[in-house]
């Protein structure tokens, strides 16, 4: 299932974010998707799911507006920047709410809830399920979050900062439970991260958005090195040890 | 393991069953005619022609199955307001909406409609003060601007009222001052209300799942396969009905749609399929023991039911404040 952009062009009322863009994001791709703040990198992954302007959105040949809500969730599924929690919900209710768009009976299936349960298990959130939300760290809520969309299970996942608020242990973890679920899915995904190093051991390919209208896409080899990146965020960088590893230059 | 919410909802359904009942049978047992319980359980099962009979069947049954009927609408209306606006503080009377529905009757009073069509120019007067309300927070996401939003909407609906029962014939003023602050004691005619009642929970009901998913904000439910736009349309009518419906029963009772939903989220019900028809029923129960009390405190006076919603609901709401805001 490939996730097709054509042609789309995302403008603030001050000034265009990104001209024409174009690119498909096969079965297996991790697209790492970078540039500065407020380039249209958030906006650009709510324009995949049919948020917004998304004109140019297609997923196998047919647009994403074309889609009912419930079959467009199946297909394609967005972990946000930001995360809402005014009502008190438990943390395996919000785990739970993935399974909505499979969901035909008026409880949960019993299938899904042990889903949930082995998806929280597996981002060590076991001893919070039956917690409410606003009593969980913000590391523990986007963990939730995760697992809500690892139950949701499209075949194309758009990730906004994935590993936002989780400490180094659990940035590591979360990272690979993440890539071995996109892998072992054959999954096709956008991942906005901000980290150039994880974007280099992420990616198979790059977009790069420099928030005037240009862009650049490709992939990760040809798009992140020290001379793509250093352009794009107006940052001179250096590559440190044998590893490569990018680092500013100070 | 089982499910924890529904495992959950059927442990505390019987409870709450059980108040409903009670409610109900205390409040057709009291009333300024003594009338034994026997008596009352004889009537209820072989009605016959006593005074007591027609005590029972024209005056208390009726009332009581208003005052529930209005509880359950009122506390379904806020389940279902808190999620529309987000807010776990919404509630029809605190952000205006009852106020807008009985501005909205009195007028047409004035201008001399009367009867069932009063529901409908009710139901205009809610969607109008619901649609204020939402397209201010739309704006502003802060809980407690919105709040004061209401707060301030409902004051101008308190003025509009007052200006019209100012202005309105004497003759009028006894039937009008009840919108004011809620009353049963006409509220004889409990078949319509109750039905509405049922077509709502029916409604609320299958809404249910999608309530659930809803919670987490428009960006969120949109990617989890929920039709926003029309689920949020949907919550406009409903809401509106609900409350149009109670407040043209009863005036303008505070409070109920706060405290009932707080209340049973407090128990741990917070998901929806659980929530809504306990508050139903909570609600209902919360309505005719109030109103018990506000016909039998100071007999053979009747006080006005919201004077004592109001009374309860104020403490809470300022306590349920408090608890957001730390």
């Amino acid at each position: 299932m490939s996730l097709v952009i054509s042609n789309l062009t995302l403008s603030t009322p001050k000034r265009c974010l990104i001209k024409d863009l174009s690119l498909t994001a096969k079965p297996n791709e991790r697209w790492v998707v970078l540039g500065p703040n407020g380039a249209g990198k958030s906006s650009l992954l709510k324009s995949c799911v049919g948020l917004g302007t998304h004109s140019g959105i297609a997923i196998k040949d047919k647009a994403i507006s074309d889609y009912t809500p419930k079959e467009r969730a199946n297909h394609i599924g967005l972990l946000s920047q930001q995360s809402l929690t005014e009502f008190n919900t438990r943390t395996i209710d919000l785990v739970l709410s993935g399974s909505f768009s499979r969901c035909t009976a008026y409880w949960n299936d019993q299938q899904h809830i042990d889903q949930a349960k082995a998806l929280l298990h597996s981002l060590s959130l076991s001893n919070q399920a039956m917690q409410i939300t606003s009593a969980l760290s913000g590391g523990e809520l986007r963990r939730a979050e995760i697992a809500r969309l690892m139950l949701q299970n499209p075949y194309i996942m758009l990730l906004d900062e994935p590993l936002n608020h989780l400490d180094l242990h659990q940035q590591k973890a979360t990272q690979d439970i993440l890539l071995d679920h996109l892998r072992m899915n054959n999954k096709a995904a956008l991942w906005v991260e901000h980290d150039l190093n994880r974007a280099k051991a992420i990616a198979t390919h790059a977009l790069l958005l420099k928030g005037d209208g240009t862009w650049k896409a490709g992939t990760a080899s040809e798009y992140l090195t020290i001379d793509h990146l250093s352009k794009l965020l107006d940052t001179p960088l250096q590559s440190i040890g044998e590893q490569g590893y990018l680092s500013v230059s100070y | 393991m089982h499910h924890p919410a529904k495992a959950h909802f059927y442990r505390l359904l019987p409870g709450f069953i059980a108040l409903a009942l009670t409610s109900l049978l205390l409040s057709l047992l009291i009333g300024s005619q003594d009338i034994a319980f026997s008596q009352i359980i004889g009537l209820l099962i072989n009605p016959d022609n006593s005074l007591d009979a027609r005590i029972l069947y024209e005056v208390r049954l009726p009332r009581t199955l208003s005052a529930f009927a209005v509880g359950g609408l009122l506390s379904l209306a806020g389940a279902l307001m808190q999620v529309l606006l987000r807010n776990p503080l919404g509630d029809p009377y605190v952000l205006g909406v009852s106020g807008g529905a009985a501005s909205a009757a009195l007028f047409g009073m004035l201008l001399g409609i009367s009867g069932w069509l009063i529901t409908p120019v009710a139901f205009a007067g809610a969607l109008t003060s619901i649609m204020i309300v939402f397209g201010l927070s739309r704006f502003q996401t802060e809980q407690q601007t919105l709040l004061l939003a209401g707060v301030v909407i409902a004051a101008f609906w308190g003025a509009l009222i007052s200006l019209t029962l100012s202005i309105a014939p004497p003759m009028q003023l006894p039937g009008m001052l009840f919108w004011l602050m809620g009353d049963l004691s006409d509220a004889l005619q409990p078949t319509v209300s109750l039905f509405i009642l049922a077509i709502g929970l029916l409604i609320a009901v299958l809404l249910a799942n999608p309530l659930n998913v809803a919670i987490y904000g428009d960006e969120q439910a949109h990617s989890l396969g929920i039709n926003t736009q029309r689920l949020r349309l949907m919550l406009y009518l409903l809401t509106s009905l609900l409350t149009a419906s109670a407040v043209s029963i009863a005036g303008a009772i505070g409070f109920i749609g706060l405290i009932i939903p707080h209340l049973i989220r407090l128990l741990g019900a917070s998901d929806h399929r659980s929530l809504l028809p306990l508050c139903v029923l909570a609600g209902g129960s919360l309505l005719v023991l109030a109103d018990l009390l506000a016909r039998t405190l100071i007999t053979p006076m009747q006080i006005p039911v919201g004077i004592f919603t109001a009374l309860l609901g104020v403490p809470v709401f300022i306590w349920l404040l408090a608890r957001t805001r730390g």
